[in-house]
């Protein structure tokens, strides 16, 4: 069964499928901001396809086996991330781990980035990767104590079981949490105003700069993979899962909702400097997150 | 069983007569007779398992004895001890040899009696041989002194505490029935104060950054970063097992302890340009974890914190052999000269990515296993105490979580600035070290990963049989078996998306329409400048580095200042000490008369 889980449902294809279309709907709004038509709804799919087609141009100087690995670490702890919450999510079952488990997996996805970037020896995706370490050190701080506040609400777990089945939202912490969650996902995903490691215009894709045919498909189908499981993580961490058809109506909302959120935002605002979101999340971010988690531990 | 009562006293005896024979012989002798005596240490370790609890004595009086706790050291000491061995097969100076061998024999003789007097003699000795490891290159004679005078004042409170406490032959920190007195209490204190100081915990944990930048690398693996853990932690767990009530105002400040030496200590490793001394805070950090899980109280984080200590021995020495490695083939482990090893050293990257990942926590490591218990531990102590308690372990696990999160960007700075980026004049030329290094190395990542996997079967009973405790994860879900499974199927699946459509083609690169060139290089040194400058980082970053929170520097100041005056009084001059007589006679005689 964990074959079917892993490669079918809720892991690899299921999750590639939603991330696609969660990409798409990112690419069909911000084309509307911008005044566009945008892609058709399987635009994502044909230019995953046709990365499969094209030629891998390895740089020269690289450490070439630490190039070509780095993608499928990132990309097998995307699908690891995607089964365990997908398992506790849509099948109520608990696979290989708790939430302690889930903090760390996403952390891998961001040192396959970085080692790739790395090993491509190039000055650009160097600076990429830099950017790629501290982000997830900004973001990190504040995105444990957002993930403590459902903990603490759930009666001191880590488990599925305990934290899904409570809908932390509902307090005045969890709203506080949720908002401050909603900013530590935009980075992780890399969104603007937090799009540094890739940064188009100063760094011309930063830590993805030397890939490309088939390993810039694997992180392309990473990146939408993390589309879907990112706001889904945060959204049923806060939201719960709900019973019978108007609570599953209302998760899927309550996703959706996130996600176009995470879409306005990326969409109005520019990118900042790394110094700045250093001290935005660590000085403005961290206080507020702790007072929520406080907050929770008091009931509030 | 009488058969292996001698067993014990074998265990330092034996490496005591190598450390006699290695030091009438040469090099290729010695290294062979140490590989040979920690195989048979190894071995002896293994059958023990069967034979426990032992003693010397037929009737429990004897000096050396070993029990399940004791057992789970000894038995992680000497499976290290057969890789330094093995990475020592290289080194050319006879007086590793004698001094490792010598060192194995202390730690076995520490972990092995519950004898106070007998204790304090072999961890002295210990201590001992890390200052002679040290003074045997001309480097390090400043902190060889300094680890020295930590090392004794460690010595001195132990001999305080287990004075006040009173000593028996059955356990070593001795019993309560209630709750502990204030001699007890301070008794307490300096048993936990030496034990941080032998491990390497805030506040006395100063020696160990410069010790591993300085010092030869043999005594950086053998001692801090490993068997120097092993003693400290044993000595602070035993305090917390075997000593009745332990008040939870002590266990919170204990653990406090803990959490704030995981983030100082990675904080400072974070802006370090050695390789060496980056390693040498992280050696301070990883300790943070063993006290935390430790001082909970609770069954998981005390077998987190156990657990955590045998992982951080096993992955951070690997790390000093693969620092090792890469002195000897490029010669530096200055980070700013160092970058594109990976192609030249595969073997060695390998190793240090594994033991890095390891220490940073990743799934499917031993970091990863120990830390999750800890963190649980964390929990269960939060959601067991009431308010005050709640909130100051909901900072502790905060700190534990983030400091993971640091560790690992240090980490990745570290194999970014040596395997990764571009080669320098230093690296271009570099070739793998030697083969005994790279086996050596290759053990301990490989420890890491069958830990990492399979830690239920092996040491968890051993850590459960020690405690007499079973793991029970009420706040927590962990199989690593499925999430082996779950991360085996993508990877192979991500691979054969690569091999079917896998179009390479190796080509120059190019930067702004220019060939790349080693001008266009980065080091990895700069990577966290932004928070070194960040405020107020800046100012605390400024006073670390002047020592203005090493406790030895104050200590130093202090007792100049102290002896200053008294200087002025000794100025070697026979009419100023006639002086001093005639006027203490004075005093003296003014006493007498009044009393009279």
């Amino acid at each position: 069964m964990i074959a079917v889980y892993t490669l079918l449902f809720p892991g690899l294809v299921f999750t590639a499928f939603c991330g696609m279309i969660a990409w798409w709907i990112e690419r069909k709004l911000s084309a509307l901001f911008q005044h566009r038509v945008g892609p058709p709804w399987y635009q994502n799919f044909i230019d995953f396809f046709k990365l499969l087609g094209k030629e891998s141009i390895v740089p020269a100087d690289s450490a070439i086996i630490m190039y070509s690995v780095a993608p499928l670490i990132a990309f097998a702890s995307v699908v690891a991330f995607a089964t365990v919450l997908g398992s506790a999510v849509f099948l109520n079952i608990e696979i290989a781990g708790d939430l302690i488990l889930l903090l760390y997996l996403s952390s891998l996805v961001s040192t396959g980035i970085f080692l790739g970037a790395s090993a491509s020896a190039n000055v650009y995706a160097a600076i990429g990767a830099s950017r790629e370490i501290k982000m997830l050190l900004a973001d990190e701080l504040v995105f444990i104590m957002v993930v403590l506040v459902p903990v603490v609400k759930s009666g001191f777990s880590f488990r599925f079981g305990a934290v899904l089945n409570t809908s932390a939202i509902t307090s005045f912490s969890g709203v506080m949490a949720y908002i401050l969650g909603l900013m530590c996902i935009q980075a992780k995903l890399a969104l603007q105003p937090f799009d540094l490691p890739e940064a188009e215009t100063e760094l011309a894709g930063g830590v993805e700069i030397e890939y490309s045919g088939v390993l810039l498909g694997i992180w392309k189908l990473t990146k939408a993979m993390e589309f879907f499981i990112y706001p889904l993580f945060l959204s049923v961490l806060f939201f719960g899962i709900g019973k019978g058809f108007v609570g599953i109506l209302l998760n899927v909302l309550f996703y959706i909702l996130t996600l176009i959120i995470l879409i306005i935002v990326k969409n109005v605002n520019p990118r900042v400097t790394i110094d700045k979101m250093l001290n935005f999340f660590w000085k403005v971010l961290s206080p507020l997150a702790l007072i929520a988690l406080v907050l929770a531990l008091f009931g509030g | 069983m009488e058969a292996f009562v001698n067993v014990l006293s074998f265990m330092i005896i034996i490496p005591l007569i190598a450390a006699l024979m290695d030091s009438g012989t040469n090099w290729k002798v010695a290294r062979w007779l140490n590989v040979i005596t920690c195989s048979y240490l190894l071995v002896v370790s293994f059958i023990l398992w069967g034979y426990l609890p032992l003693a010397t004595g037929l009737s429990g009086e004897g000096i050396f004895s070993l029990d399940e706790f004791s057992y789970f050291a000894l038995l992680f000491a000497n499976i290290l001890g057969l890789a330094f061995s093995i990475y020592l097969l290289k080194s050319e100076k006879l007086k590793f040899h004698v001094y490792f061998i010598m060192t194995m024999a202390f730690v076995n003789g520490a972990l092995m009696t519950q004898n106070a007097v007998a204790f304090l003699v072999f961890w002295g000795l210990a201590g001992l041989m890390l200052y002679l490891f040290a003074i045997s290159s001309k480097l390090a004679s400043g902190v060889a002194k300094k680890t020295l005078i930590i090392s004794g004042i460690s010595d001195s409170l132990l001999i305080f505490a287990f004075f006040l406490l009173g000593y028996s032959n059955e356990a070593l920190i001795g019993f309560s029935g209630g709750s502990p007195n204030a001699w007890e209490i301070t008794a307490l204190s300096f048993i936990v104060l030496a034990s941080f100081a032998k491990a390497g915990a805030f506040p006395l944990h100063t020696w160990i950054p410069k010790y591993c930048e300085k010092a030869p690398i043999e005594s950086a693996f053998i001692l801090p970063a490993s068997l120097d853990k092993i003693l400290g932690i044993y000595l602070l767990a035993r305090l917390f097992l075997e000593y009745g009530i332990i008040p939870q105002w002590l266990r919170v400040i204990v653990a406090g302890i803990g959490a704030f030496t995981i983030i100082i200590a990675v904080m400072m490793a974070l802006i370090q340009h050695n390789a060496r001394k980056l390693l040498g805070y992280h050696a301070v950090s990883q300790v943070g974890y063993m006290v935390l899980g430790i001082a909970t109280g609770n069954p998981v984080g005390i077998i987190g914190g156990l657990l955590h200590t045998v992982n951080n021995s096993i992955y951070k020495s690997g790390l000093f052999m693969a620092a090792g490695n890469v002195e000897s083939s490029a010669g530096t482990v200055e980070l700013a000269e160092l970058g594109g090893l990976a192609r030249r050293t595969p073997l060695t990257f390998s190793g240090m990515l594994v033991c890095s990942l390891s220490i940073s926590g990743m799934p499917l490591t031993n970091g990863f296993v120990s830390k999750w218990l800890i963190y649980q531990g964390v929990l269960i102590a939060m959601a067991q105490s009431l308010y005050g308690y709640k909130i100051l372990y909901m900072f502790f696990l905060i700190m534990a979580l983030f400091g993971s999160a640091l560790t690992l960007a240090s980490f990745m700075k570290l194999n970014f600035s040596i395997f990764l980026g571009k080669a320098t004049e230093k690296t271009k030329d570099a070739r793998e070290a030697s083969l005994p290094k790279l086996i050596a190395l290759l053990i301990n990542a490989s420890l890491c990963l069958f830990i990492g996997i399979g830690w239920k079967f092996f040491p968890l009973p051993l850590i459960e049989n020690s405690l007499g405790k079973n793991l029970e994860n009420s706040v927590g879900f962990l199989s690593t078996t499925q999430l082996l499974g779950v991360v085996t199927l993508s990877l192979v699946f991500g691979a054969l998306i690569y091999l079917m459509f896998r179009k390479v083609r190796v080509d120059d690169a190019f930067v702004g329409g220019q060939k790349d060139t080693v001008k266009f290089r980065i080091s990895g040194t700069g990577f966290f400048n932004d928070i070194r400058n960040m405020k107020p980082l800046k100012v605390i970053y400024n006073g670390a580095e002047k020592g203005c929170f090493d406790i030895y520097t104050h200590l130093k100041t202090g007792l100049k200042a102290m002896v200053t005056p008294l200087k002025l009084l000794h100025t070697g001059e026979l009419s100023f000490y006639s002086v001093w007589v005639m006027l203490g006679f004075i005093v003296l005689l003014s006493i007498f008369l009044r009393g009279g």
